[in-house]
Parts: C-alpha cells; sequence; structure tokens
C-alpha cells in the first residue's frame, strides 16, 4: 500500500485555493478603485478612512433547508462579485452604504436584497432562494428578434414545446396551436379543411406566420400551411399575441406565430406512426421519419425529415358529402448548416410538400361526376439560406437570409351542384384551374449589444409575393404581385434594472398590383404606399414577483387578395367567389396592450399567473359583404371592403400550477368583445324577395366572447405519462345561407367543450433505442357541430366548433432520440 | 511466411479487440483506491440525460480507439451524472444532491464542488483534468473533439 499522506490535504487544499483565487472577480480593476478612491473620500471626507470603510459581512446562502453551494453575490452596479463556498457560505467586503446585492445560482430565482452592511456586522447576512420549476427563464426569440430569457422579455410570448404537440396527438401544427392563451384555431370549410388561426379573436389574415422568424408563408399557403408542416421538425412554436412584437411585419396586427424547427447537435433517428379513427370509423394514417448527422467538430450537420399522412374524408351526417376532408400528404425536407469557423454559419432549409386534400361526395369519381368537390393538388418548394456572423467579442450580430417558395396548385371548385342539365354538365367539367405563387423574401439584421446591457436591432427586409389562379371555366382571374421593403429599428433600453423599454419603428413600402376578375366583374388594385408603424413596449419589475408589461403597436394592410380571398367554397350548388371592391384603402391598426403577471411559490408549489388586457382598434377593417347571388352564372359574390372603424377588446387569463414535479398544470380563458362602431351590412339583398332584406350586424362573426384550453401533464412513473387537454369555445356568430338567393341567417352557436386524454408508455430497448406507445381519445364527450347542412345545396362554411368528432388514436413512436 | 501470417492475425486480432474497447470508467470509490494504490493522472466527465453535447462527446469521443488508448493507459478515468441522487463517498467525505431534494434537474454536490465557475451558471459537459498527485490542472466547461481531447491529454 502507498499510502500517500498527503493526499486528502493536497486534494481538498487544491480544491479551496482554486475556489479562493476564482472567489473575487474584478471585472474591470479600474473600475473598481475608482468606486473606492473617489466615491468613499467623499462620503467619509478622510481619504486615510476609504480602507477601513468597508465591512465584513458573512453569511450563508441556503434554499432554506440545505446549504446552496457556490452561490453568486454579486454587487449591483458593479463589477464586484463573490462567489459562496460548497456548504453556501461567503464572506462579502461591502462598502459603508446601502448595496444591492444579486444573488444567483443555478435552477433557482434570482434573489435581490438591498441592505446596509453595517447591520451585518455581528449578525450573518443569510441569503434563501427559491427553486424555479415552472421554465420561466427559458429562452426565446421573437419577443425582440434576438434571444432574450423569456422573463426578462418585454413582450409576453408563450412557447409550445414538442411535449405539448405530443400531449395533443398533433399530427400538424394547426392541431397543437389551440391549446394556447387568445389562440383558437379553426375550420372554415367542409370541402378543403381551409384552417385559420385566430389570434385574441382577429382572423388568420392578421396573423402573421413565420418559419425560423422569417416570413416565407405567403397569402396562398396561409389557405393551408397550417397543416403542411409536420411536428415533427418543429422545435418549438412562439406566439406573441397583440402588435407589441415591434419588428415582425407591418401586418402582424393580431400577433405572430413564430415557428423554430431543430437544431441537431447529436447523430440522432426517430420513426413515429400514428393511426387516429375519426368517430372510431375514419381511419387518419401518418408516418414520420426524421434523421439528423452531426459531424465530430459539430461545423457541418443536415436533419432529413418526412411525412406522409392519409386521412379519409368523414361524412358526420351521412349525407354523402364530407364534413372532413381527405387528405394525403407527402412532405419531404432537409436543413443543413456549416460552420467555417466560431463566428459564423451558414445554413441551408429545402422542403418539398406534395399535399392532395379532396371534399365533397362520391370521392371515388373524377370531380366532374359529382355533385360538390373542391380538389386542390399542391406541389410546394421551400428554399432558403441563412448566413449569421459573430464579432470574437460577440457584442455585435449580422445575419442575412433569403428564401424562395413556390407553390403549383391544381384546383378544382366546381361539380354539377345537384343539377343533371347539360349547363350543368358543362359547367363541371370547366370548374378546373391553376394557381402558380412565388414567393421570395430577403433581410439583412443587425444586433449590437452595448456595455450598458442596451441593445440595437436594424434590418430591412424585401418581400416579393406573386400570385396568379386561374379558372377559364367561370372566367376567374386572381394576378397579383405585391412587392415590400420594410425598414426597422429598435432601441432596447434599459435605464433601470427594473424598468426595460423596447423603442422602436419600422418603415414599409408596399407595391400592390393586381388585376380580380370573375365573369363579367374586373377589378384591380394599384397601391403605392409608405408607411410608417411606430411601437413601443415596456416592462416593469414591481417586485422579483410581480411584473408589468405594457405595449402600443400600429399596423397596416395594404388591399390584396390575402389567404381568404384565394379560398372559393360552395353554397347552393354553386360557387361563392370573394373579389375585392373598387377603391378599397388600407387598414390600419392601433393596439394596446396591457398585462400583469405574477409567478410565485409556495413552499414546493410553483404558481403563475398573468392577466393581460389587450384593445385593437381597427380602422377601414376589410370585410366580407355578400352580394347574393349576383354573378350572371348566378353563383355567390362576396366582396372585400372597407367596413366602418371597430375595436377588439378582451382579457385573458393564464394560469400555471406545478404542485410537484411529477405534476403540471396550465389553463387560459379569455373574455372578449369585437364590436363594429356601425352596424355592419354581411349581406346585400337585391330587393327581389320581400322576406329578405339587408343583414346587418356590429359584432365580428366567428369571434366567440368567451374561449379557453387546459392542459394537464402527470408522470406517473418515468416510463408512464398521462396527459388531459381541453380547449373550450364559447357562443358565436355564425354566417349561415339559407336561401338559394344567398341570403344568410346570423346563427348564434352552440359552445363546445373539446377534451381529450393520451397515454405514453416509453421503453428504453437499448442506450441507443427507445421505444413510445401511445394512446387516447380525442374529444371525449363528442362536442360536435350537429346542424351541418345537408346534400349538393349545403353552404360549405357553415362549420364551426371543435375540429372532430370522438376519435381514438394509437401511436409507436421508436428511435435513437 | 507463418510469422508474416502470425503477424497479420494478431495485428488483426488486435485491432479488432480495440475496436470493442471501451473507456475504463471507475467509480469515485473505485478511484480513491485505485489512486491509493498507484498514482496516475486523473479524468473527470460530468454530464446529464438532457445535455446534448456530454452524449456528442460519450458517442463519438469516447468511442474513438486513439482516445480510448490514451486515456486507458495513463489516466485513472470517471464519469459522473450530475445529476445523480446516489450518496457518494470520496476523499473521508460524504457527497449527497441536496438541489434534487428541492428542484427538477438539481445538481449534485459533488458536481457542483468541482464543476461550479463564478459569477456563471453550472453548465454541461464539464471536464477535470487532474495531476498524478490529484491537482486539478485543467477544467473544460465545453464540448471537444477527440482530436481536441488528445491534445489537452498530452499535456
Amino acid at each position: 500500500m502507498l499510502i500517500k499522506p498527503t493526499f486528502i490535504l493536497l486534494s481538498f487544499g487544491l480544491f479551496t485555493s482554486i475556489f479562493a483565487q476564482e472567489k473575487i472577480i474584478i471585472n474591470h480593476p479600474e473600475a473598481n478603485q475608482h468606486v473606492n478612491s473617489k466615491e468613499q473620500p467623499l462620503a467619509s471626507g478622510q481619504a486615510s478612512a476609504s480602507i477601513n470603510n468597508t465591512y465584513r459581512v458573512k453569511g450563508q446562502v441556503s434554499d432554506g433547508a440545505n446549504p446552496i453551494p457556490f452561490a453568486n453575490i454579486l454587487i449591483s452596479n458593479t463589477s464586484m462579485g463573490f462567489s459562496a463556498d460548497g456548504d453556501g457560505n461567503f464572506e462579502l467586503e461591502l462598502p459603508d452604504e446601502s448595496v444591492t446585492l444579486i444573488v444567483q445560482a443555478i435552477g433557482f430565482k434570482t434573489l435581490r436584497e438591498t441592505l446596509i452592511p453595517s447591520e451585518y456586522q455581528n449578525t450573518p447576512l443569510n441569503f434563501t432562494l427559491k427553486p424555479d420549476l415552472l421554465g420561466l427563464e427559458e429562452v426565446v426569440v421573437s419577443a425582440t428578434r434576438n434571444r432574450l430569457s423569456k422573463k426578462k422579455a418585454p413582450v409576453i410570448v408563450n412557447v409550445l414545446s414538442p411535449k405539448l404537440f405530443k400531449a395533443t396527438q398533433s399530427i400538424s401544427l394547426a392541431d397543437g396551436l389551440n391549446y394556447q392563451p387568445g389562440v383558437r384555431v379553426e375550420t372554415n370549410c367542409q370541402n378543403c379543411g381551409f384552417t385559420q388561426v385566430r389570434l385574441n379573436g382577429l382572423g388568420g389574415q392578421y396573423t402573421q406566420v413565420l418559419l425560423n422568424s422569417r416570413p416565407v408563408f405567403s397569402a396562398l399557403n396561409g389557405v393551408y400551411g397550417l397543416e403542411q408542416i409536420p411536428v415533427s421538425i418543429i422545435d418549438r412554436v412562439e406566439v406573441v399575441r397583440s402588435g407589441g412584437s415591434a419588428l415582425f411585419g407591418s401586418s402582424a396586427i393580431a400577433g405572430t406565430i413564430n415557428i423554430i424547427t431543430k437544431e441537431p447537435v447529436n447523430n440522432s433517428w426517430e420513426v413515429n406512426s400514428n393511426l387516429g379513427l375519426i368517430d372510431g370509423t375514419t381511419p387518419d394514417r401518418s408516418l414520420n421519419l426524421n434523421a439528423s448527422i452531426v459531424s465530430e467538430d459539430l461545423s457541418t450537420g443536415v436533419t432529413l425529415y418526412g411525412m406522409y399522412r392519409n386521412r379519409d374524408a368523414y361524412d358526420a351526417n351521412d349525407d354523402g358529402f364530407s364534413e372532413i376532408t381527405k387528405l394525403t400528404n407527402n412532405s419531404l425536407g432537409a436543413k443543413a448548416f456549416y460552420r467555417p469557423n466560431d463566428n459564423s454559419k451558414l445554413g441551408f432549409d429545402f422542403t418539398a410538400i406534395k399535399e392532395y386534400r379532396r371534399g365533397g361526395d362520391r370521392i371515388e369519381l373524377a370531380p366532374q361526376f359529382t355533385d360538390i368537390t373542391e380538389e386542390l393538388d399542391h406541389n410546394t418548394l421551400f428554399t432558403g439560406v441563412d448566413y449569421e456572423l459573430f464579432t470574437d467579442d460577440r457584442t455585435t450580430h449580422l445575419t442575412a437570409y433569403a428564401s424562395v417558395q413556390h407553390t403549383d396548385r391544381d384546383s378544382y371548385y366546381g361539380g354539377l351542384g345537384g343539377g343533371r342539365t347539360r349547363a350543368d354538365s358543362t359547367a363541371a367539367n370547366n370548374a378546373f384551374g391553376k394557381t402558380t405563387d412565388l414567393a421570395f423574401v430577403s433581410g439583412v439584421k443587425f444586433t449590437r449589444n452595448f456595455k450598458n446591457n442596451d441593445v440595437l436591432t436594424s434590418g430591412f427586409e424585401y418581400q416579393l409575393n406573386d400570385t396568379e389562379d386561374a379558372i377559364p371555366g367561370y372566367n376567374r382571374i386572381v394576378d397579383q404581385n405585391v412587392n415590400s421593403f420594410g425598414l426597422y429599428s429598435q432601441y432596447e433600453w434599459k435605464p433601470l434594472e427594473r424598468f426595460t423599454a423596447l423603442i422602436g419603428a419600422r418603415l414599409d413600402h408596399i407595391d400592390v398590383d393586381g388585376f380580380y376578375q370573375i365573369q363579367d366583374i374586373n377589378r384591380t388594385s394599384d397601391v403605392t404606399q409608405t408607411v410608417l408603424s411606430p411601437r413601443l413596449t415596456v416592462l416593469y419589475n414591481f417586485t422579483e414577483d410581480l411584473q408589468f408589461r405594457g405595449g402600443y403597436a400600429r399596423g397596416f394592410r395594404a388591399p390584396q387578395a390575402f389567404n381568404e380571398d384565394l379560398h372559393i367554397s360552395s353554397v347552393g350548388g354553386e360557387q361563392r367567389f370573394v373579389i375585392l371592391s373598387d377603391a378599397l384603402e388600407s387598414e390600419f391598426s392601433n393596439a394596446y396592450t396591457a398585462s400583469l403577471n405574477y409567478s410565485k411559490e409556495f413552499k414546493k408549489v410553483q404558481t403563475s399567473l398573468l392577466v393581460e388586457g389587450f384593445y385593437t382598434t381597427l380602422e377601414n377593417p376589410f370585410m366580407l359583404v355578400s352580394t347574393g347571388t349576383s354573378l350572371p352564372n348566378g353563383s355567390i359574390l362576396e366582396e372585400s371592403r372597407n367596413g366602418s372603424g371597430a375595436y377588439v377588446a378582451g382579457t385573458t387569463i393564464e394560469f400555471n400550477l406545478s404542485p410537484s414535479k411529477a405534476l403540471l398544470f396550465q389553463a387560459g380563458i379569455t373574455w372578449q368583445r369585437s364590436i363594429y362602431d356601425e352596424d355592419q351590412v354581411l349581406f346585400e339583398a337585391d330587393g327581389t324577395s320581400p322576406t329578405e332584406t339587408d343583414v346587418v350586424t356590429d359584432q365580428f362573426v366567428r369571434s366567440p366572447n368567451v374561449y379557453g384550453f387546459f392542459n394537464t401533464n402527470w408522470t406517473v412513473s418515468e416510463s408512464f405519462n398521462v396527459d388531459l387537454t381541453g380547449s373550450y369555445t364559447g357562443t358565436m356568430l355564425a354566417p349561415h345561407v339559407i336561401s338559394d338567393t344567398g341570403f344568410i341567417k346570423l346563427e348564434e352557436t352552440p359552445d363546445f367543450m373539446d377534451v381529450a386524454a393520451k397515454l405514453t408508455y416509453h421503453m428504453d430497448l437499448d442506450e441507443h433505442l427507445h421505444v413510445e406507445f401511445s394512446g387516447g381519445v380525442q374529444n371525449i364527450f363528442d362536442s360536435y357541430q350537429q346542424d351541418f347542412d345537408l346534400g349538393a345545396l349545403r353552404d360549405s362554411d357553415y362549420i364551426y366548433g371543435p375540429n372532430r368528432p370522438r376519435s381514438v388514436f394509437f401511436g409507436i413512436r421508436f428511435g435513437d432520440f | 511466411m507463418k510469422k508474416i501470417l502470425l503477424f497479420l492475425f494478431l495485428t488483426c486480432g488486435n485491432l479488432a479487440a480495440q475496436d470493442r474497447e471501451q473507456i475504463n470508467w471507475l467509480s469515485w470509490e473505485q478511484l480513491e483506491d485505485a489512486l491509493n494504490e498507484e498514482p496516475k493522472k486523473t479524468f473527470v466527465f460530468f454530464h446529464a440525460d438532457w445535455c446534448a453535447y456530454c452524449k456528442k462527446i460519450d458517442r463519438v469521443v469516447f468511442t474513438k480507439p486513439e482516445v480510448i488508448k490514451k486515456i486507458n493507459a495513463e489516466y485513472y478515468t470517471v464519469r459522473m451524472d450530475a445529476e445523480t441522487t446516489d450518496t457518494i463517498r470520496f476523499d473521508g467525505q460524504t457527497f449527497t444532491n441536496r438541489q434534487a431534494l428541492t428542484k427538477r434537474n438539481g445538481v449534485h454536490d459533488l458536481a457542483l464542488l468541482l464543476g461550479s465557475r463564478p459569477e456563471k451558471s453550472f453548465s454541461l459537459p464539464v471536464t477535470l483534468f487532474f495531476d498524478e498527485q490529484f491537482a486539478l490542472k485543467q477544467r473544460v466547461f465545453e464540448y471537444y473533439t477527440s482530436s481536441e481531447l488528445l491534445k489537452i491529454l498530452e499535456q
């Protein structure tokens, strides 16, 4: 036995000496000397006293029961810091004046305490830190377009993790978004399954959808795009409600949905397959694959992914017409990166989506032999390049990017419409259409972090969107070219520790050149406009637990065809078209938000409560007005017109509770009113029928005054997990065409509670192979619309409430993940 | 000829055997015994389940034959889950994971002792290099490639 007697002493003597050396960190020695030689002599009146005018204060950092080793104790407004030892004990040298100490330890909430050092000469100074369970320090991107801790972000950002997508058995993004405060996803068409996201009650076109912080979604992608993104490639989705997110585009009036895709480090692969049975019978199958390879030095890597989905059409009322569309989707993509050195990164994105959807009746026949068919065959290709560059000290960051999206779409919106005449047949044979859509985005962003923690972000962005949609049989053309150039700048100002302000503005120059035709009606849009949109957000921390945020944002939309305007639905056996009215003017919005966020722990129980008020005014809002069956072939024409002013005002309450590690509960509810200043015409009667007069309302349609969600996650054991989620939709007004003139009735819809439960079982077959089985029921209480129209003459847009009736699902996931 | 064949056979056998070789990880208790018996340099690696870069090192760097060979020849090695809740005895002291009593992903006292940096949060991976006297030579708080690791091991 060669026992070295000094070993024990050596080892721990060594530990102590390392940490002793690191105990006092003086980043800028000169700065600290200034403090000692200038301020203290002035205070005490004699220079020689400066050394004596410091106090040695001893104490301990603990969590209440046990000491916390190696907490950092910083003196606010100086660069001085100390570190506690392994037993949480520390000894500080403090000046003879009131100081604010910042105590930090990983996994604990940062504590600030202002004290007078002389009071602690004989009493120990003890700090008790509280653990941080709710992930409040999560890092988010959206709030200011730079990475920022969620709690420090002046704008409220809700983060949707893949965990939540899994909990809700979401196959596409559209399904998962319902479980966020202030967010509602609704299906707007029984024939084609057109979905849109409503933030704070405003329609889909008021929300800007971003992919990796870039606006690559064109108006056309907005129609079906949310269902085309496979969940397996999403790292997280950040939702910012209201226009407070300063630099995310002038059209982000209701808010921003930023989809962030995964960034791999390890080689990994995953296969997952799901089978859902809608109403217990109609299958919805999907298969997802993804694999990542990253080189040893992390300088190159690629993620490959693919998705296949096949959902049969579902008919809820056995009338032979679909309520849920048949859908097949094949997506294939790759995301690669190359880091030439530590300070730069080049990224590439490629995605190809082939999606087919069809709804209506007799899906097995060619569309022209059916009564109603909406058939869409999308071929979309996205390509993007981005480049990031940091300076050596990481204070300056430059990003440049360019993305192109091209979609080729074959469409069929038509059918015999219940008739069997030669004219019906001719019309049905001429309902084939062709759409091409090109979107190009390019931009540069520059970020500079100053020494005082202020941040300046500036950039510019160019967007082009060229859409051509032609259905010769209806003499329908949408030929639209939108060019926009945006210049933005924002300053994050932190004059006080408790206060942060984001002051920014955006200058947009937009150029719309559109030609719209349906049958004998032609419209054009020729707009050139430059608009300045100021944005302001403030954050004030009353205490560590209570934060106030407030914001103002101005937004605008130039007249053009948006997603809804490109969608054609059927009613009364005929098509319903949308066209822009003459002399349409730009829409402006002013959005105000204010919120209080309170997070507090009661022993091990963690809670957080957010109360947010929002008030958005709209000037000249675009709204659809039905002119009835005014087209020569008997089709319904809806015009996009400027409505009177309007406002949307409401309150969202969000509550989080984590009683223990294994249990998490979240719930949110929104109450709101969406009111036009004057009664708005939704249907313009032509006077031929005495019983049919103009239909007017001052309320927004399809916008419930109350809606909310909850989700509960219970980790029963390491291998077993239970999720219970639900979303509530209150009553609302839904327009319903009830006569062959296109006359509408405003129906008050019932409320819905859509609850889903999921069980997951996890097994590790090997260190490199895991398997997960899951199963559950969606919409357990079968809370589903009961009054769908029947047959060929139905109003296909008369659909509201949960996206599917009671459905069961099973899933298997395996791989090295 | 026979000699050449025998040589080839042995070499191939050796290569094949090397492929399957692993780093001889010790527990802290084993390390203490080993150090008492024969002083040697020590290599300590802290990781956690969720740490993607740790996993990358485990899978890519620690599986390289030249790394395994070098480490096994010259170092005692300890690999520890920084979030383990095991009680560890080392150097006459007992270490537990007290953070785990109050929080998720609590870091073990021993990992905090060896892997903390002032003014910075505890972050993973943490790799420590000790000399024959168990005096700390270097701490690395980030990912490294096998060639970078070999360079440090040479020192």
